[in-house]
């Protein structure tokens, strides 16, 4: 039995005989793994029969009769269970978000003190750096969440430039005030200025849009502040402070303590693997490219932004978003201190609905949707940013 | 003409040298070193005051202790609990001598010299009868203890050596499976490598000790130690299994075409030829999964295992030690990065003789 070959450009050159044999090897192996599936899924239909339960998916426009515990999206009892799994997905990719950036900034940081040149501030990242890896996140959320507990009280909040405060309630930091139509112009904005740099290679060329991005970041910034400013002068706009009146504040919004806390133990654990392979990427960078620049003259800052850090970031993009991607799964051990995460209102649900089956397929669905989607961010960023060689 | 310098003041010349240009070679840097190496001190007062000087180490001794100094107290006179959870007090040795049998077996097979089959198969075998007769007992005059009192480190432990035992064979063969000739396979395994590689683990986990009872007849029951040990094994079987993939790549086709070319099978191929060099390839990145997955087992307390982060959360769950969480964090904290430091540091010393050998 041979296969006829196709006149496909994309087909690889030879193709294997298919045999007999390997056939019926495959078709062995794809009859035992229906057979179990098969048999696992008899098992639970007769077990949601048994117990009475109701399966399918219509439990998702149910009310859902009970309160969320601390989130950053509030949803009422009276919502539907589609909203509630919505809101708790995206308090995970907010708590998942503001932890990978502080992750970023303070790896950063810390990779480069570990490559300095002052030889205590060396020893102190990678003191950090050490420590900090090779301790369990969840150890660090319990930890912060028992410091924050401890934390004073509105009338002696720990303030930040008096407008920021830190308090056993949760961080209070200034809001800004706006009508949805604010928000509306804001988001079409920035989803243009997307689109076009984007697809810029892919647009008629007559239309002369701009290929750079930072001119792209230079135009979206003033359409952002040319809308703010027009809402502004109209009145709509304004920013809300925190301040401390009677036993509460007023005014600005809350962070609570959950998610502070959730985001910080993420950000601490976080930083410190981001510290090694930031460390990891500098030490990398052969030496004889940085000689080589030394000897044409350049500058340690020039040398610094134009050949260790370019070079240092192609071994540093991998590795760091292999990190992003545990970060974002890591927001599930928010459910040991009551954070209204992905998985801690998949759990609540099952509790509360009994449709286990039909909510771990969901929750499973949106981790892999989240996953896929970063991953698909940073291999394109990856590939952006490869050395072209000739396999390439 | 100037004399020659004495030799002592020689030296504290080159020392004075030295330290110029070590700390302070520029002024930014002589006025970072003079800022850290003062918050350094300050912090290092501050802490060993708080630590150990000020500190209360005596058991029993909860109206000793006050807000502004440690309260070691908790831990030493709770450290039966902390470590061993609701085991039987005077049976508590066998629990700690079983814990010692499990890291002899992960040490020693971290070292190459017994990275053989054979010898891996021994010591393993070996640890987990030699765990489970002291820890359940029932022979050898021991007096028998249900598997529901085990708890504490012991049950970390077993979760961990039984994770590692399932999970290395199960990833060589997820690894084998994914480069095999035949689609069907290719195909299948990678669809549930990369579904489980999306999911976080605590889903995974949450997931089996859940779905198991749904799937299976209702006659057939497990503990949930071995349905968390089982979806605990598929989660590190498949990152595992991308690491064994990842090495047998780096093993050049040359070696197995020669094996081809000599009339070995497939079987004998991969035994004696491509899984030895792929496993001694990424033994680093192996080591540097086991630190991980030792971390990761803290996360089953969350499906309800009562291992050694919660018998610690037990420990300050009563009114008298309620305030002292903070005492009993650092201490566990201690525990796993001592665990963890020495086997990433071992992880980093293979491979940096690895280095050295292959030049």
């Amino acid at each position: 039995m041979t296969t006829t070959a196709t006149t496909s450009a994309r087909r690889p050159p030879r193709r294997k005989k298919l045999s007999l044999q390997s056939l019926l090897i495959q078709a062995a192996f794809v009859a035992t793994v229906a057979a179990t599936l098969g048999y696992f899924a008899v098992n639970a239909i007769h077990a949601v029969n048994s117990r009475g339960m109701t399966a399918g998916f219509g439990f998702l426009e149910r009310p859902r009769g009970w309160s969320m515990p601390a989130t950053i999206f509030a949803t009422p009892a009276t919502d539907t269970y589609s909203a509630t799994i919505l809101a708790s997905a995206l308090n995970t990719l907010v708590v998942g978000l503001a932890a990978i950036v502080v992750a970023t900034l303070a790896g950063f940081l810390l990779g480069l003190a570990q490559v300095g040149r002052n030889v205590i501030l060396r020893a102190l990242s990678r003191s950090y750096v050490q420590v900090f890896r090779n301790i369990p996140t969840i150890i660090y959320v319990l930890f912060i969440f028992g410091l924050m507990l401890s934390l004073p009280g509105p009338r002696q909040a720990l303030r930040l430039f008096d407008v920021i405060y830190l308090t056993n309630r949760g961080l209070r930091i200034p809001s800004l005030e706006a009508p949805a139509s604010y928000w509306l112009a804001v988001s079409v904005v920035t989803l243009t200025a997307t689109a076009a740099f984007l697809l810029r290679r892919k647009l008629p060329a007559h239309l002369k849009l701009p290929s750079s991005g930072a001119v792209v970041a230079g135009l979206l910034l003033a359409g952002w502040g040319v809308i703010s400013l027009t809402f502004s002068l109209t009145g709509h706009l304004s920013i809300s402070l925190p301040a401390l009146q009677g036993f509460n504040f007023i005014g600005g919004t809350t962070f609570t303590i959950e998610a502070t806390t959730l985001t910080l133990a993420l950000a601490v654990f976080g930083s410190a693997y981001i510290g090694e392979i930031v460390r990891g990427g500098l030490l990398s960078v052969p030496k004889g490219m940085i000689e080589a620049a030394t000897a044409l003259g350049l500058k340690p800052w020039q040398i610094f932004s134009l050949v260790r850090m370019p070079i240092a970031m192609r071994s540093i993009i991998p590795a760091i978003s292999n990190q992003y991607l545990y970060m974002m799964k890591a927001t599930s051990v928010g459910i040991v201190i009551g954070f209204s995460d992905l998985f801690a209102v998949a759990s609540l649900s099952i509790n509360y609905s009994g449709q286990t089956l039909e909510v771990l397929a969901l929750m499973m669905m949106s981790y892999i949707i989240i996953n896929f989607t970063l991953s698909r961010m940073t291999e394109a960023l990856n590939a952006h940013l490869r050395f072209k060689t000739k396999g390439n | 003409m100037q004399a020659r310098p004495s030799p002592v003041g020689q030296n504290s010349a080159r020392f004075a040298t030295w330290i110029r240009k070590t700390f302070f070679s520029t002024w930014f840097d002589a006025l970072l070193t003079i800022a850290l190496t003062y918050l350094v001190v300050r912090f290092a007062v501050f802490f060993i005051q708080w630590g150990f000087i000020d500190a209360v180490w005596r058991p029993n001794a909860a109206n000793l202790c006050s807000a502004s100094a440690a309260c070691w107290s908790v831990i030493t006179t709770r450290w039966r609990l902390i470590f061993f959870g609701l085991y039987p007090a005077d049976e508590q040795w066998r629990a700690a001598l079983a814990c010692v049998v499990i890291i002899a077996a992960v040490v020693m097979s971290c070292m190459p010299r017994f990275y053989s089959l054979k010898a891996l198969l021994l010591i393993w075998a070996g640890a987990l009868v030699g765990f489970l007769t002291l820890m359940g007992g029932g022979i050898l005059g021991l007096r028998p203890v249900s598997s529901e009192q085990w708890s504490g480190l012991p049950l970390t432990l077993y979760v961990y050596a039984g994770v590692i035992l399932l999970g290395m064979p199960a990833s060589i063969l997820i690894a084998l499976g994914r480069r095999s000739n035949y689609p069907a396979i290719r195909w299948v395994l990678t669809v549930i490598v990369d579904t489980v590689r999306s999911l976080p683990l605590l889903a995974i986990l949450f997931s089996f000790s859940l779905i198991i009872p749904f799937f299976l007849p209702s006659q057939m029951t497990f503990d949930k130690v071995y349905r968390v040990i089982l979806g605990f094994t598929l989660f590190f079987a498949c990152y595992q299994s991308e690491v064994i993939r990842g090495g047998m790549q780096s093993v050049s086709d040359d070696q197995e075409e020669a094996a081809k070319a000599l009339g070995m099978k497939y079987f004998h191929r991969m035994k004696d030829i491509v899984l030895p060099q792929a496993l001694r390839n990424t033994m680093p990145m192996t080591i540097n999964q086991f630190v991980m997955t030792f971390k990761d087992t803290s996360f089953i307390v969350i499906v309800g295992l009562f291992d050694l982060l919660a018998t610690a959360k037990s420990a300050y769950g009563v009114p008298a030690w309620s305030a002292y969480d903070k005492e009993i964090y650092v201490f566990i904290a201690v525990i796993y990065f001592v665990f963890s430091y020495l086997m990433s540091e071992y992880g980093s010393y293979l491979e940096r003789r690895r280095g050295y050998e292959t030049r």
